[in-house]
C-alpha cells in the first residue's frame, strides 16, 4: 500500500530536490572555474600572505582554510564546495523532513489523506522513502558532478578515495538533519510552517562549529554540532571514515528516526 | 444492527475539552443526524471516529471493529466528506479520484466517477485549485462516494452548495440510502436534517443532549401557538405548558408543550378572530433543548 503513497511523495517532493541539485551543482561547477582562475592570477599568493597576520589568519582556519586547500584541487573542493554541499544538502533535509507531515497538516490534506484505508506506518514509510530517493539522488548527483568537475580542473593529481569519503561524510550529515527535521515537525502540536526554524538550526549549527575551530577554549560547543563530525580535512594523512564519527552520524539517524515513528503512531492529527 | 456505536468517547485537548462522554448508536440503513452550533465538537467526534485523534478514555466500534484498532479495516468501507475541502496542489480532479481509488484496489470505477460527476455537473480535467470552493465541494462529495462506501461520514456537507446542487446532493444520498448504505450526517444547519434524517443526536459543548427520533421530537414538544382575537388579547394564558408569552393588542404568540385540550377549553373564554397551531422548527427545538439543558445544569 505504500506504493502509491510513494509515488505521489516522490513527485511532490522531487520538484524541489530538483532544484535544489541544480544550484547546488551549479554552484559546485562556478567554484571550480573560480579555483582555475585563482591560480592563474596570482590571487592564491596574495591569499597565503593573509594566512600569516594573526586575526585574519585565524579567522580563515576557523573556516578551515590551510595553505594547501587554495593550491590543491581536493583541498579547495572540500573548502568551498563541501561548505555548499553540506550546508545546502543540509537544509534541503531539514526543510523536506519536516514538511513530510506537517505539511499535511498546515494545508489540510491531512483530512483526504488520513481518511483512506491505509496504516499510520504505511504513510510515513512511503513519505520517509520518497524524501530518502530524494536526498540519495541529490547527493549523488552533486558527487559525480563534483568528480567530473575535478576531474576537468584539476592542476594535479588527487586522492579519489578521500573524495568519496568526504561525499559519504555529506551525505551522512545529510541524512543526520533530515532525520532531526522530521521529529522537530512531529513535535510540534499542530502542523506549522517553519521553515524559518530549521534554517536557523542547519546554520546555527554550522557556526557553532567554525566558532569553536576559531576559539580553542570553546572548541567542546563545536561536537554539539553535526558538522563537526563530517570531517572535512581531505588533505591529512590517513583521511578517512573514523568509526565513532561515522557510528554518531547513524546513530543519531536511527535514533531520532525511531522516536519519529514512536510519536507519530499516537499523534493526534490536529487540523 | 449496530453500525456505529459510541460508548462514552471523550476527548481532551491538554486541559480543554473536545468532547465528553459521548454515547449513541446508528443502526444500519439509518440516516443519523448530528446537530450542535460551530465548537459543539461534531468535528471532534467525527475525527476522533476517522482516529486521526486518540480517544482521551471510553470506545466507539465501526462496523463493530474498534476505531482505534481496526481504522485501516474500517476506513475500507467509509467515505468522509469533510467540511472544508483541501486537496494537493497542481492536481488536477482526474488525479485525486485515480489517487484517492488507488487505496481501494478499485480498478473499474469510470462508470461510477461518471455518474456522480455528470449527476454534480464536475469537469474532472481542471485542476482543483482554479475550483471555485462549491466546485470544491462537488470534488470532495464524489471522492467519498466513488469507492461504494458501507458508511458515509458527511460533515457540513453542504456548506457552499448552490440549491440546485443541494438538491441533486440530496437525491444522491438518498440513492445511496435505498442501496443500504448508512449516513452519519453532521451539520449546524437544523432543516437539512430535518430534511433527510430519521434520528438526530444534539451535542453541545462536548456533550449529547439527546438522541430522539426526528418525529418524535416534532410530535412530543412544543407547538407554536399564534391567535388573533376581536376584542383585546388576554394578558396571560393561565395554564401549564406556555412558553414564550408574547402579547400585541389583539395578537397573542406563545410555544406550548402542555395539553392541548386544556389550552382550548381555556381559549373558550374568549372571541378568536384566528388560531393557528404549528409544529415547531427544528430550531425552535434546538433552543427548546438548550434551555432545558442550561436549566438542568444550573439545578
Amino acid at each position: 500500500m505504500i506504493s502509491n503513497i510513494y509515488k505521489f511523495e516522490l513527485k511532490r517532493i522531487s520538484r524541489s530536490s530538483v532544484l535544489w541539485t541544480f544550484f547546488i551543482c551549479l554552484l559546485i561547477v562556478i567554484n571550480m572555474i573560480f579555483y582555475r582562475e585563482m591560480l592563474k592570477s596570482g590571487i592564491v599568493e596574495q591569499m597565503l600572505d593573509f594566512m600569516d597576520s594573526p586575526f585574519i589568519g585565524d579567522m580563515m582556519r576557523g573556516f578551515g582554510v590551510k595553505p594547501e586547500s587554495l593550491t590543491d584541487a581536493l583541498g579547495f573542493y572540500a573548502l568551498r564546495n563541501t561548505m555548499i554541499t553540506m550546508i545546502m544538502g543540509s537544509l534541503f533535509a531539514v526543510i523536506a523532513s519536516s514538511s513530510l507531515i506537517s505539511k499535511e497538516e498546515y494545508e489540510k490534506t491531512a483530512e483526504f489523506l488520513f481518511s483512506r484505508p491505509v496504516k499510520r506506518i504505511s504513510i510515513l514509510n512511503g513519505k520517509l522513502l520518497a524524501f530518502h530517493t530524494n536526498l540519495l539522488f541529490l547527493n549523488l548527483t552533486s558527487s559525480v558532478i563534483g568528480f567530473i568537475s575535478l576531474e576537468i580542473f584539476k592542476n594535479a593529481g588527487y586522492n579519489l578515495y578521500s573524495y568519496f569519503v568526504l561525499c559519504i561524510y555529506t551525505y551522512l550529515l545529510t541524512l543526520i538533519f533530515g532525520s532531526i527535521g522530521l521529529l522537530l515537525s512531529l513535535l510540534v502540536k499542530r502542523g506549522r510552517v517553519f521553515i524559518g526554524a530549521v534554517i536557523g538550526i542547519v546554520l546555527g549549527m554550522y557556526f557553532i562549529e567554525v566558532i569553536s575551530n576559531i576559539t580553542p577554549s570553546a572548541e567542546f560547543i563545536g561536537y554539539l554540532s553535526p558538522f563537526k563530525y563530517a570531517d572535512k580535512d581531505v588533505l591529512k594523512e590517513g583521511y578517512n571514515l573514523e568509526f565513532w564519527k561515522t557510528f554518531f552520524f547513524i546513530f543519531g539517524t536511527v535514533l531520532f528516526t525511531f522516536i519519529s515513528y514512536k510519536i507519530f503512531l499516537r499523534k493526534d492529527i490536529i487540523l | 444492527m449496530n453500525i456505529i456505536e459510541l460508548n462514552k468517547l471523550t476527548k481532551f485537548y491538554g486541559k480543554i475539552c473536545g468532547i465528553k462522554d459521548v454515547s449513541f448508536n446508528v443502526t444500519n440503513g439509518e440516516i443519523f443526524g448530528f446537530i450542535g452550533p460551530n465548537g459543539a465538537g461534531k468535528s471532534t467526534t467525527i475525527r476522533t471516529l476517522l482516529n486521526f485523534l486518540f480517544p482521551s478514555s471510553g470506545s466507539a466500534k465501526i462496523f463493530g471493529l474498534d476505531i482505534v484498532k481496526n481504522s485501516e479495516m474500517i476506513k475500507k468501507r467509509i467515505g468522509y466528506l469533510p467540511a472544508e475541502s483541501n486537496y494537493y496542489d497542481n492536481m488536477t480532479v482526474r488525479e485525486l479520484m485515480d489517487y484517492s481509488a488507488s487505496f481501494y484496489n478499485i480498478k473499474d470505477f469510470e462508470n461510477r466517477l461518471k455518474y456522480l460527476t455528470d449527476s454534480l455537473d464536475l469537469d474532472i480535467q481542471r485542476k482543483i485549485n482554479d475550483l471555485s470552493s462549491g466546485n470544491k465541494k462537488k470534488v470532495s462529495i464524489v471522492q467519498s462516494l466513488l469507492h461504494n462506501p458501507d458508511l458515509l461520514i458527511l460533515d457540513e456537507p453542504t456548506s457552499g452548495l448552490d440549491p440546485l446542487v443541494q438538491s441533486a446532493f440530496y437525491e444522491i444520498l438518498q440513492e445511496e440510502n435505498k442501496k443500504g448504505v448508512t449516513i452519519f450526517f453532521s451539520s449546524h444547519i437544523l432543516s437539512e436534517v430535518q430534511r433527510i434524517c430519521d434520528r438526530v443526536a444534539i451535542i453541545r459543548q462536548g456533550k449529547i443532549i439527546k438522541v430522539e427520533s426526528i418525529e418524535n421530537m416534532k410530535k412530543n414538544l412544543l407547538k407554536n401557538v399564534h391567535i388573533s382575537f376581536t376584542e383585546t388579547s388576554p394578558d396571560c394564558i393561565d395554564i401549564q405548558g406556555v412558553v414564550k408569552y408574547q402579547r400585541s393588542k389583539k395578537e397573542i404568540r406563545f410555544l406550548f408543550d402542555g395539553d392541548i385540550n386544556e389550552l382550548t377549553a381555556c381559549l373558550s373564554k374568549y372571541k378568536i378572530e384566528n388560531i393557528a397551531i404549528e409544529d415547531p422548527n427544528l430550531d425552535e427545538i434546538f433552543l427548546h433543548f438548550y434551555k432545558n439543558h442550561e436549566e438542568n445544569n444550573d439545578k
